[in-house]
Parts: structure tokens; C-alpha cells; sequence
């Protein structure tokens, strides 16, 4: 019928990279997750920086919220969450809103962190929701030629005075866009122009390349915007380490021109999983996409198990079963014994 | 940028599409925004280019006037619609600054991606999320209409008021089921004299009144209160004061709970239209005709600010969805009330089509022409026109012939078409090899009684014999035995409350807690509940259990392992030395991972195992925020006579879902990842924006049907004598009633013959004396005197070839 692969970055591509499997039960099908624990940390921290943003400048741009504000603000949005099925993972409500607004307004003092004042002031635009068609050949793309990229990027900034980056991103290999995170210092000047996404994990997270690329491809799909900013950065709001919440990545025409053909591929990996799953649903294999040259029981990090514990495919996916191995005297492991009641 | 440079460069990139500007047509004029312009109506043929009209004036208004992106508004049909127009939206864009750069001009970025783009529903939402602070502090949700229904089914005896048992006083639902003038109306043909007799009937029938109520009548009679026109027939007093009272107390209902359906959103919207007046610049809306009241109060209410304009699009000629409470008088009204508003009007009109070859539009010009909708004052003037160059193409064909003739004649064709497409792709990668054709009929039911067999069940089993796959989203059967669906529902009443064979009163009988029968139910698993249910549940239980030659007491080798897992958990839940954690969604999942399940290939049946979740959901939604929540972990317990004592929320979900999958014909969903390389079989309101290189066309020619237009009209507040038959169908002697009836069927049939881009073939057995199959009598005047030949593949199928596009120019 249409001829459009409609992608959107993170509910499809980086998902997809997390778990094929997952993703194509459902976002493909469409299965309904019986709980949504990852997320409700992430839209806390999500709609808290959107708050802030807002109440500072419905304040004229001079006032910030104060820490019970955003307390008794991130209370309220809770319980809408709550009420659409939205759960947390082991924590109780208290605790939850307690961490998100730690990390922002520490104690003591409980005012906000110079990071977080930062992009509350700089903010020009937020929740960016980006859209790029890119033409493919159909030959390549299960018979589809056009693509459709959505993704939300969380805000525009530019900078109203100076703020130092503690953490840089250091490319060590521009064609495969690969590189790693080291203590450097990068000093934003007055006037910057950036492009800042919020992530709900810690700055250690498995998946720190494929941020990078994320926040790298919309720079490239906001250059006809925009321009091309200055600098990316990912602002990991829940690492507990104040030097290690933020991350700078410097980028140049060759990473960004990167950016977009990594990401076509991806959604070719992911068409590949489509026209996969039209022939044989059983063949797709769980786990993470980047470790799929490895055995079974190595396909799976600690960060993916954190998904896949509370993943509804999870009875009968061979890849969690390897990683989980054999329960006590041999019998099924617990977490995905289909008699244990003990666990949702 | 000044408009004529602007212009040029539309030229220019609609040049590299290989459709350049029409400067002799209205193309420039629409474009174009003009000093006065306030409303701009565009009048459109099929295929004529309106998606790409509407998406240049906007980008005129980014780029020529400078309107900042945000402040324009686009309202689509539904949310693929939404998606094409974004697709369209930024490819042109793109495609407009990199010929402005190559020209040196350096153009700001007009910020497309903020231009808001959406169903009227979603952006409803959006707008008052964003400027209505009383919103925005209510934290409302939007909720679909599974949720709706759900929803109704649980709170309509108590919230809105309804008693079954007799002798009682009649409240207020009893009273408008009562009412037989009221019911009629809303009664479809091929219900019987007694609907709403069940729980189910009865919430599809409160839905439907507050849907007309506040989509119609609100926005046309809701300001000088007159009364609705059923109240005009004898015995109908109160009729009017009934209605405002159920509206009132589910608007009450929604509220208390956080929650929006879409009917409520568009009266929340209108209530609070005035905070978001100065937001927006310029309103664009596609397929305007078939807009309902209350949206049209919607578009024309930002005309209150003289600044703001208004740019419809559409075409009178494809209006389909009065049966869902749309009225076409919106749309040729609207002159008129612009006009009353005082707002500059201007109308243009595309009569180009640029999808079908000469032949398609020759004929179905003709069809149109010569039809009611040809006649002057019914629709707005304008006559459709192939494209300047458009290829002359193969001649429209008439098939004729017994009916699985005519569905393996057509699965042959396909899937001849499918090999050929292969080849060709194989040695030119720019080629799809994706077969793009459709099978359009009045009903894709599959329902087969004992009586008769739904036609698309034979095109579906020509299809598959051939190894096509078919997508069929309104097949009516999603919930039948052997789906999912029915399956899962099964083991779920199965959990709570299992039926066993026992000795009652010297009797061997079916025996389970929800039973009518108080004598059976010591002997239950399961304790009763403390109020009667439906055991609608309990039906899909026995037809699982008793299904592959198994029965109550002894399963069948097929679901011997399913029912003892069943067992095992209702076992474990109530013995469980730590408690239990298991909700009733994670027990679905499990179930899901066994092999019944999940060896189903990339069947309908996956698509099915997704439904059922999504319907859970829909049941479990409306409890989350009571203490009786279904997200809960399931806590039966053992009570001191040896039953299982469940928490009543369980019960709920029993007689509510048991019974609406049990009552309701339910469809599968509208999956895109389905459709995807597969043949579509749909009807012609779901062909609808949809374009096919191959269109079949069946089942053209059902009855002429009074209801549609007798609802809108009365709940417009207009006096219109009709009657009730013995079958309690509504009748009317009205003549333009009747002629609006005949102009509603003759638009379906219009509207799917033009999806065809290059074949257009009509199906048609005279020996099948049903209604529906009957041949569109503007078909056969046109088709009369055409040439016949044999079907190459079957010779007992005749074919009639119209060559119409040879007197066209083009």
C-alpha cells in the first residue's frame, strides 16, 4: 500500500538495536507490553526538564521553580502515569520523584545544577520533533522507497554564558562513527548553539555509541534548520557523578554526513527484520542486535537484562534463557518459569 | 520572495516529479494566498492533486508571507493521512531551499517540522494541552473507542441509568430504547426488530445517540435549544430533555475520571476554542466533506478572529461517512455560512486527475455524470478531466460470471501480475516488485452462516489457494472460534471461573460459578460472585474445551497442555507460599509464549494474538485508578468450603469483556505491517485517500437506505415525516430524502472505482440474487451495449471492455 518505511529514531531504530525480537512482537505486530517499567523514570526526568523549561520562561526568564515546586509538579504527572499504566521498577512513588529531583536540585541547597540552569535559560526550542524523507532503492529496502525519520529532540540551546564540559566524546574512527568518552574539558562560550538530549541512564549505559549517533543524525537533520550547531550533548540526568552527567560531542560535516548513512542502515537492518519476520516469525533471535556474532548467552548486557526481565516475550526466547542459564537442581530458571507466580 | 519567483521555483521542483505547475488551471490561485482571502474552499476531483495543492499554499505561507510554522494548522481524515501530508510536506520543503539556494537565494528556515499536522481528535488535544491551563491542570487522556465502549459497558447502569428487571420504573436508557422512533433511526438493516435486546447492543446504541446528540445536534440546536426533530413524532415528547440528560452525565462520567472520548473532545475544544484563538494563522483542513456539525462550528469558529484564515479542500462527490454522523450540507453550505459570518469567500476548483489513465476517469466521469450525483443542485459543479498526456491505458472491464468464477479469475490475474512484477524487478533494483491492487466491495465480511456465504469468503479463498496473502481489516470474524481472540478470552474465564461436569439433583450438568442456575453453584470451582453476571464467557469456554473432539471432562489432546497450565496457575496463585505477583496481563503473555500461539507464522492469527492485548487493555484501563485495579496482581484465596474466592474486579472483567466480544462483531485492527505485501480486500468507506495500480470492484448495488440521512436531519432539528415497517426499519415517502439516500450509495461506489490508477475491473454475478450483489444500476447504463468476450483464463466469465477514453481529450 504506501511505499513509506515511517521510522521513528527511538521507539523503532534504537529499540530494534536493543532487541529485535522485542521490537518486532511489539512495534511491529503491535503485542501490548503488559508493563512499562523502563519508562517511567524517563518520562519523569523528560517532563521535568520540560517543566522547568516552561515555568522559567512563563517567569519572564528570571525565576526558576523551586525544588518543592518541582516536587509536588513531578507528584501530579505521576499519578496521570500511573493512571495510564505507566509503573516504576522497584521503587515506591517517593522514592522515584525523590532521585529524579535529586539529581537535579541536590541537597543540600536544593537549588538547580548549573548544568541544568544552563539549558533551562538556553533553551530555544524544545521537544524538537524532527521528520526527514530520505529516497532508497527499493531493491534494497524490502520494495519500499522512501523513508520517513521521525524523532523528538528534547531542546535547542544557546548558550547564555559560559559552562564547562568535564566529559568529551573523542571520535577514533570518523567512516564508523566510533569512539568513546574521555575526562577532557570543552568550555561553551556565550551565544553556542547546541542540540542537548536527555537520557534516563547513567552515563556508563551500553549503548553510549549509539546516543552519539542518534544526537549526531539530528544534528544532520536539523542542519537545513538551523544550521549545523556547534556541539551535541547528552545530558544523563540520573548519573549520580556531577563531572559524568554531561557529555560533549564535537562534530564536523564528515561525522554528520555519517550520522544519516548509519542511521539508512539501520533502517535497512530493520526492514531485514520485517521481510524476516513475513517468513518465519520463530527465526528472529532476542537480544542485542550489536552482539549477535557472539554466542547466545553473551547476547545479552545488564542493561538489556533490566528489559528483558520484565519483557513479555521472555518465556520462550532462547537468547534470555542462555544468558539466564539453568534455575536451582537444574530446574527452570525463575525468571522465565511460566509456573512462577512470585513474579509478574 | 515575491509569487511569481516563488512560483517558479513550485515549477521547478514539481518539474523534477514530472508534473510540472498547471499555470492555465487553478493551481497558481490555490497556492497563492491572497490579501483577502478568509475562506478558500477547493473544490476537488479524484486524483486531482489536492495533498499537493494544500501542502504549496502552506509552504506559501511559510515562505512568501513569513507565518511563523507553529501558527499553521492541518486537520487530515486520519493518522496515515496525517503521516503522508508530513511526508509530502518536508520532501517538498527540502526540495524548495535546495532550488532557492541554487538560485542564490538564501531562504530562513521556516521551521516546517512545527507546523501542526494531525486528526481533528489528536489535535483537539493538543491545542488545549498546550494553551487551556483548566486542561492542561486535568491531565485529561484521550481514550479510543475500545476504551469508550468498555467503559460505557461498565458504568451505564449505574452512571447513566438502566434497569433490566420489570416492573421497575423505566430510567433513563430504558427510556430511549423505549422509544421506537428514536431506536429505528439507528437501527441497521440487517439488525432485527428487537435491537438493543442484549448489554452490548444497548452500549452501541447510547454510543451512537451521544455521538449524533453532540456532534450534530449540539453545535446546530444546543444554542437556541430547539428540539430535536424526533421529538416532533407522536409520543415522542421528552425526547429532546432525555438526550441533554445522558449527555450531561457521561460529559460528568468522563471528567471524574481524567479522561476524553472523541466525541467529548470536540465539545471540550468548541467550549474552549477562545484561549487558543490567537494561536493560529491559518487552518487548512483535507477531505472537508466529510466534516460533522460540530467540526464545522470547530473551522468556522477561528473565523471570530478576522486575521485568522481558513482553507478547506474536498469533494462533495466522495462524501462517505454520514453513517458516522458527517453531513455533506457542510460542505456545499459552507458559502452560505460564510456568508452569515461575514467572512470574504473564495472557491476553486481541480477537475484534472492525475492518477487514472483516460479510461478510468472517461468512465467514471460517465458513471457520475449520468447518476443522481450528476444532478444540478445536488453537488457542487464541476466536471473531471484526464491529465494533459495522461496515457489512453487498458479499457475498463465488466466481469461477469458465477461469483467463484469471477474469484479465481481474479486471483489468476493477480497473482500473474505478482510473477511478472518479480521478473521485472530482478532486473531493474529500481522497480518494486510489490503487488499493488485492492479488492474494493460494500461488505468484506466473512461471516458465513448456514444459509449463505459472504463473497469476500470466496475471493479470500481464491487468493490464498494461489499463495497471495490477503488483508482484510473489516472481516467481522476477529473474535470467531479458532482465533486468538475467542481462545484467549476462553482461558481466561477458564482461570476464574472453570466449568465441570457434576451431579446435581441426580443430574450430570455444566456447572460454574457465574451458571444462572443458584442450585449448581455449591458445586463450583469458584465461588459466585456477588452479583449476577453475563456468562457470555463461559460460552467461549465450552466451545474451546468441546472444540478438536475434546469436551468438558475429557480435553482434547490439542488443548490438553494449555488447560493444565491453566490449571497449574489457579493451583499455584491460591497456594502460593509468598504472594503472588502474577497480573492477568503477564498470565495473557505467558500463554502467548506456548506453541498454540506462537507457531502461527505471519498469519492473521499473529495480527489477532495483538488484538486480544490491545483489548485487554482497553478493559484493564478503566480500573487503574480505583482500589479494584486489574493491573493488579491476582489474588484469589481459598475460602473455608474448598471454593476459590476471587476479587470482584475479575468478575467485572468477565461479564464485561466476555460479553462484548461475545455480542460484537469484532474486526481486526487496520495494521499497516500486515497490508504490507499482501492483497487488500476492502470496503469502499476504507478505500478511501487510497490509490491501487489494480482495483477490482464488487458488490455495487445494495438497497437504498433512508436512515443515514433521516438521523442527521433530525438531530438537525428539521421536521421529517418517516415511518417504522414491520421489520422496525425506518421508512420514508420524503423525495429528498430518498435522493440523498440514492446519492450516499452512488458516492461509495464512485469513490472506489476512482482509487484506480491504470485497472479498473468491476465484478459482477447475475445469478446471485442478494442485494448487495447486485450491479449499480449507473454501472450498467454505462457498461450497456459494450462489446463481450470469454475470459481468456475461463471462458464461462464474460468480459465487457469500455474503451471510453478514445472520446475524451485529454
Amino acid at each position: 500500500m504506501s511505499d513509506v518505511i515511517e521510522v521513528s529514531y527511538t521507539g523503532d531504530l534504537l529499540a530494534h538495536r536493543r532487541c529485535p525480537r522485542a521490537w518486532a512482537y511489539e512495534k511491529h505486530v503491535g503485542m501490548h507490553p503488559y508493563e512499562h517499567v523502563q519508562a517511567m523514570e524517563g518520562y519523569l526526568v523528560h517532563h521535568a526538564m520540560e517543566w522547568l523549561t516552561r515555568y522559567y520562561q512563563e517567569h519572564d526568564r528570571k525565576v526558576h521553580a523551586t525544588r518543592q515546586e518541582l516536587t509536588d509538579q513531578l507528584n501530579y504527572y505521576f499519578k496521570i502515569l500511573w493512571g495510564r499504566g505507566i509503573r516504576t521498577t522497584f521503587r515506591s512513588r517517593d522514592e522515584t520523584i525523590e532521585a529524579v529531583v535529586d539529581h537535579l536540585y541536590p541537597l543540600p541547597k536544593g537549588k538547580p545544577l548549573p548544568e541544568v540552569k544552563a539549558v533551562v535559560e538556553g533553551a530555544q526550542h524544545e521537544e524538537y520533533p524532527l521528520r526527514s524523507v530520505r529516497k532508497v532503492v527499493p531493491a534494497r529496502f524490502g520494495g519500499k522507497s522512501r523513508v520517513l525519520l521521525t524523532g523528538v529532540l528534547d531542546v535547542v540551546v544557546q548558550q547564555q554564558s559560559t559552562l564547562t564540559y568535564r566529559r568529551v566524546w573523542k571520535w577514533t574512527d570518523e567512516d564508523s562513527l566510533s569512539g568513546k568518552a574521555v575526562v577532557a574539558t570543552q568550555v561553551a562560550k556565550k551565544g553556542d548553539l547546541e542540540i542537548w538530549d536527555y537520557k534516563g541512564t547513567r552515563s556508563s549505559t551500553d549503548y553510549l555509541e549509539d546516543y552519539v549517533r542518534q544526537v549526531v543524525t539530528y544534528a544532520a537533520l536539523l542542519e537545513d534548520r538551523i544550521g549545523l550547531p556547534k556541539r551535541c550533548v547528552l545530558f544523563f540526568v540520573n548519573e549520580p557523578t556531577p563531572e559524568k552527567r554531561l557529555l560533549a560531542i564535537p562534530i564536523n560535516r564528515a561525522v554528520v554526513d555519517g550520522g544519516v548513512d548509519w542511521t539508512l542502515e539501520q533502517v535497512r537492518d530493520l526492514r531485514q527484520t520485517v521481510l524476516q519476520m513475513q517468513q518465519d516469525p520463530l527465526s528472529i533471535e532476542g537480544g542485542d542486535l550489536r552482539r549477535r556474532h557472539l554466542p547466545l548467552k553473551e547476547r545479552v548486557t545488564e542493561e538489556l537484562k533490566a528489559q528483558c526481565t520484565a519483557c513479555g516475550q521472555r518465556f520462550d526466547c532462547s537468547t534470555y534463557r542462555a544468558y539466564l542459564g539453568p534455575g536451582k537442581n537444574g530446574s527452570e530458571h525463575p525468571d522465565v518459569d511460566i509456573l512462577n507466580v512470585a513474579k509478574n | 520572495m515575491d509569487t511569481a519567483v516563488f512560483l517558479d521555483l513550485v515549477d521547478e521542483v514539481l518539474g523534477r516529479e514530472g508534473r510540472a505547475l498547471d499555470r492555465k488551471s487553478a493551481q497558481p490561485a490555490i497556492i497563492t494566498v491572497e490579501g483577502g482571502d478568509q475562506v478558500l474552499q477547493i473544490l476537488a476531483g479524484p486524483g486531482s492533486g489536492k495533498t499537493e495543492m494544500l501542502v504549496w499554499r502552506l509552504i506559501y505561507e511559510l515562505v512568501v508571507l513569513g507565518t511563523a510554522a507553529e501558527r499553521l494548522l492541518i486537520t487530515t481524515f486520519t493518522r496515515k493521512a496525517a503521516t503522508e501530508l508530513e511526508v509530502r510536506l518536508v520532501e517538498r520543503i527540502d526540495a524548495l531551499l535546495a532550488a532557492a539556494a541554487k538560485r542564490g537565494m538564501n531562504l530562513r528556515d521556516p521551521h516546517v517540522h512545527d507546523v501542526r499536522i494531525g486528526t481533528i481528535h489528536s489535535l483537539c488535544d493538543r491545542l488545549l494541552r498546550e494553551f487551556d491551563p483548566d486542561y492542561m491542570a486535568e491531565g485529561a487522556e484521550l481514550i479510543d473507542e475500545h476504551e469508550t465502549n468498555v467503559r460505557l459497558a461498565r458504568e451505564y447502569r449505574f452512571r447513566l441509568g438502566f434497569d433490566a428487571r420489570p416492573g421497575y420504573p423505566p430510567r433513563l436508557i430504558n427510556r430511549l430504547i423505549d422509544r421506537e422512533m428514536l431506536t429505528a433511526l439507528f437501527r441497521a438493516p440487517w439488525e432485527g426488530d428487537r435491537w438493543p435486546a442484549n448489554n452490548i447492543a444497548r452500549v452501541l446504541y447510547v454510543r451512537a445517540l451521544l455521538d449524533q446528540h453532540t456532534e450534530t445536534w449540539l453545535p446546530r440546536c444546543g444554542g437556541t435549544q430547539k428540539v430535536n426533530g424526533v421529538e416532533a413524532m407522536a409520543g415522542n415528547a421528552g425526547v429532546t430533555a432525555d438526550l441533554i440528560d445522558l449527555h450531561d452525565k457521561w460529559m460528568e462520567y468522563l471528567e471524574s475520571q481524567g479522561v476524553m472520548d472523541f466525541a467529548g473532545i470536540q465539545e471540550r475544544f468548541l467550549e474552549g476554542q477562545a484561549t487558543v484563538l490567537d494561536e493560529i494563522d491559518h487552518v487548512f483542513v483535507d477531505e472537508f466533506q466529510d466534516t460533522n456539525p460540530i467540526q464545522l462550528a470547530i473551522h468556522t469558529g477561528w473565523l471570530e478572529r478576522p486575521e485568522t484564515r481558513l482553507t478547506v479542500v474536498g469533494d462533495d462527490d466522495q462524501a462517505l461517512y454520514r453513517w458516522r454522523g458527517s453531513d455533506i450540507q457542510c460542505f456545499i453550505g459552507l458559502k452560505d455560512e460564510c456568508r452569515k459570518l461575514g467572512a470574504t469567500y473564495r472557491r476553486e476548483v481541480l477537475e484534472r486527475n492525475y492518477r487514472s489513465t483516460r479510461n478510468i476517469v472517461a468512465f467514471t466521469e460517465a458513471y457520475r455524470s449520468r447518476s443522481v450525483l450528476g444532478t444540478p443542485g445536488l453537488t457542487l459543479d464541476k466536471k473531471l478531466r484526464p491529465a494533459r498526456g495522461a496515457d489512453l491505458g487498458p479499457p475498463v472491464r465488466l466481469l461477469v460470471g458465477d461469483w467463484r468464477s469471477l474469484s479465481a479469475v481474479v486471483a489468476a490475474e493477480l497473482k500473474s501480475e505478482q510473477a511478472r512484477l518479480k521478473k521485472a524487478a530482478e532486473s531493474d533494483p529500481e522497480i518494486s516488485e510489490v503487488l499493488d491492487a485492492a479488492i474494493l466491495l460494500f461488505s468484506t465480511s466473512e461471516k458465513v452462516t448456514r444459509v449463505a456465504r459472504a463473497p469476500a469468503v470466496d475471493l479470500r479463498d481464491a487468493l490464498e489457494t494461489r499463495g497471495l496473502r490477503v488483508y482484510n481489516p473489516h472481516n467481522k470474524i476477529a473474535g470467531r472460534p479458532g482465533s486468538p481472540v475467542h481462545d484467549l478470552i476462553a482461558l481466561i474465564s477458564y482461570l476464574i471461573d472453570p466449568v465441570t461436569k457434576e451431579r446435581v439433583n441426580g443430574r450430570l450438568v455444566e456447572v460454574h460459578a457465574s451458571c444462572r442456575e443458584a442450585d449448581r453453584w455449591p458445586f463450583a470451582v469458584s465461588m459466585p460472585p456477588k452479583y449476577r453476571i453475563s456468562d457470555a464467557h463461559a460460552t467461549f469456554q465450552k466451545q474451546f474445551r468441546k472444540s478438536e473432539g475434546g469436551g468438558i471432562d475429557r480435553p482434547s489432546p490439542l488443548h490438553a497442555d494449555l488447560l493444565t497450565y491453566v490449571d497449574d496457575v489457579r493451583e499455584q496463585l491460591v497456594t502460593a507460599r509468598r504472594t503472588p505477583r502474577l497480573s492477568l496481563s503477564a498470565f495473557v503473555a505467558r500463554l502467548l509464549s506456548r506453541p498454540r500461539f506462537r507457531n502461527c507464522g505471519y498469519t492473521v492469527s499473529l495480527f489477532r494474538q495483538a488484538l486480544f492485548t490491545a483489548l485487554l487493555e482497553a478493559n484493564i484501563a478503566p480500573s487503574r485508578r480505583t482500589m479494584a485495579s486489574l493491573d493488579a496482581a491476582m489474588g484469589p484465596v481459598s475460602n473455608g468450603n474448598g471454593q476459590i474466592e476471587w476479587p470482584k474486579q475479575f468478575w467485572q472483567l468477565l461479564d464485561v469483556f466476555g460479553a462484548l466480544l461475545h455480542s460484537a462483531d469484532l474486526d481486526d485492527v487496520e495494521v499497516e505491517a500486515f497490508a504490507d505485501q499482501a492483497v487488500a480486500m476492502l470496503t469502499f468507506h476504507q478505500a478511501k485517500g487510497l490509490e491501487f495500480e489494480h482495483v477490482y470492484v464488487g458488490c455495487t448495488g445494495r438497497d437504498v437506505t433512508p436512515q443515514n440521512v433521516l438521523r442527521t436531519m433530525l438531530f438537525s432539528g428539521e421536521k421529517v415525516r418517516y415511518a417504522i415497517n414491520a421489520g422496525q426499519q425506518v421508512e420514508t415517502k420524503d423525495k429528498k430524502v430518498l435522493q440523498l439516500a440514492q446519492a450516499d450509495r452512488e458516492r461509495e461506489v464512485y469513490v472506489a472505482m476512482t482509487r484506480a490508477k491504470r485497472h479498473l475491473t468491476v465484478l459482477y454475478d447475475p445469478g446471485d440474487d442478494r442485494k448487495i450483489m447486485r450491479l449499480n444500476p449507473g454501472i450498467a447504463a454505462v457498461s450497456d451495449g459494450s462489446q463481450t468476450t470469454p475470459h481468456p483464463l475461463d471462458s464461462s466469465v464474460q468480459v465487457h471492455e469500455l474503451r471510453l477514453g478514445k472520446e475524451v481529450r485529454a
